[in-house]
């Protein structure tokens, strides 16, 4: 195929769900914009957010409100946080993965998810264990993890991509140059991540022989 | 040992019934803490000890259950996570509350020049052969039937699928009988329970009236 062919985008019966990956916001650089009065740059800020369908960086907030400098933007949803925490909104700003972006509050998610069309994600222990060990030692090859879980992992990974949860990310150059497996950006906005330096830290050995209580014995008794 | 070894094959008998992957796993977890006890307990070559040490293998299962164990931690965190989609939610993808443009500062030339290009690549070549699928109309397999049977006779209605020579032919044939037995152009009759089921046209082919169908 051409490769600058123009292609519509997916559809809504897109039949690869894969392509989860955030698209970054559409500005329209037609319409006019002048920055915001000071007094303003607040709630536009604000209502930037509600509007837009996928995480915001604060370059783009700028670029969107009239080339409003940086750290003007983070003030500004610095102090829309310290609002919404201290009326106690139900909705919450947080940092996930590409941007910022206005989530509801998970205490309120059982009314929420009754008008969602959207099924929840179901991760299995196993699918989440899979999805850490990828998700730490990213880029891994699919042999890596097995030897960890002891056991055959394909159809987990396989489940994992499919989900846009992880993806191939190259090839390994050990021998038969297996398939290299990373995180998507969609895992890092699943599990509200600001980057992969977000994620829970690894407990070390001595943290892990403390809970069992003493140093970890021999294989048999 | 044997007491170990019979437990195992204990479970693996109940495992069998359940999931071959599972009883896979289980059979080489097994097999290996056997492997790994029987070592413990031969004699060794004392020649041989020194390199053992090294590459002790319950050794090397301890690190890796460990390291497994970790991640295993790591995942009850990530697990206890609020989830998109689950706990919380955010303003799915492509429903902005403002309307996005398909396509952005696309000239006309530059669609006429990709329409040329998706022109240019070849079309893909006739097929040679192509099977047509012959599709009944509930009128068309009524009428059919209606001439298959004589009028008060009654005929099994195995033997009209029989003369069908098509699957949806098949199936049309059996609309087609309940259709007329809804109308009362057909007695459909079972001897017994279970027994073969006949059909009784009621009506001269000439007689039927199908125009009702032709609407529907």
């Amino acid at each position: 195929m051409p490769d600058n062919l123009i292609l519509l985008p997916f559809g809504k019966n897109n039949p690869h769900p894969e392509p989860i990956a955030p698209t970054p916001p559409v500005v329209n650089e037609d319409v006019p914009s002048n920055a915001p009065a000071d007094s303003e740059l607040l709630p536009a800020v604000e209502a930037v957010l509600f509007a837009a369908d996928a995480p915001l960086s604060l370059k783009e907030i700028g670029r969107i409100l009239g080339d409003v400098s940086l750290p003007l933007v983070r003030t500004a949803i610095n102090t829309i946080i310290e609002s919404m925490e201290r009326r106690g909104s139900g909705l919450i700003l947080v940092e996930v993965g590409a941007g910022w972006q206005l989530r509801t509050h998970r205490r309120y998610a059982q009314w929420v998810s009754r008008i969602t069309e959207v099924k929840p994600l179901r991760l299995s222990t196993a699918a989440i264990e899979t999805l850490s060990i990828i998700a730490y030692r990213q880029p891994t090859i699919r042999q890596d993890i097995e030897s960890l879980r002891g056991v055959d992992c394909g159809g987990m990974v396989r489940n994992l991509i499919q989900r846009g949860l992880v993806k191939s990310v190259g090839r390994s150059e050990g021998v038969g140059r297996p398939l290299l497996y990373g995180t998507t950006p969609y895992f890092l906005e699943f599990f509200g991540l600001r980057d992969l330096s977000d994620l829970p830290a690894l407990r070390d050995l001595r943290e892990l022989e403390e809970d069992d209580g003493g140093d970890i014995g021999p294989l048999f008794d | 040992m044997a007491h170990i070894t019979d437990e195992y094959l204990q479970v693996l008998r109940n495992m069998h019934q359940l999931d071959l992957n599972i009883a896979g796993d289980f059979l080489v977890m097994a097999a290996t803490l056997c492997q790994l006890k029987s070592r413990e307990l031969l004699p060794r070559d004392p020649a041989l000890l020194s390199e053992e040490e090294e590459e002790n293998p319950a050794q090397r299962l301890i690190r890796r259950l460990i390291e497994f164990e970790r991640y295993k931690c790591a995942a009850e965190e990530m697990m206890l996570r609020a989830q998109l989609g689950r706990d919380v939610f955010a303003r799915p993808q492509g429903t902005q509350a403002v309307d996005r443009p398909l396509c952005r500062d696309i000239a006309p030339m530059e669609l006429a020049e990709a329409y040329g290009r998706l022109l240019r690549i070849k079309a893909e070549p006739e097929p040679t052969h192509k099977v047509e699928f012959e599709t009944w109309s509930l009128e068309r397999a009524i009428d059919w039937v209606l001439a298959t049977l004589e009028q008060g006779k009654s005929v099994p209605l195995a033997d009209l699928f029989l003369s069908a020579e098509s699957r949806s032919q098949r199936v049309q044939t059996f609309m087609a009988v309940l259709e007329m037995a809804r109308m009362g152009y057909a007695d459909v009759h079972q001897e017994h329970h279970l027994g073969s089921v006949s059909v009784t046209s009621m009506i001269a082919r000439e007689e039927a009236d199908l125009s009702m169908l032709k609407e529907a």
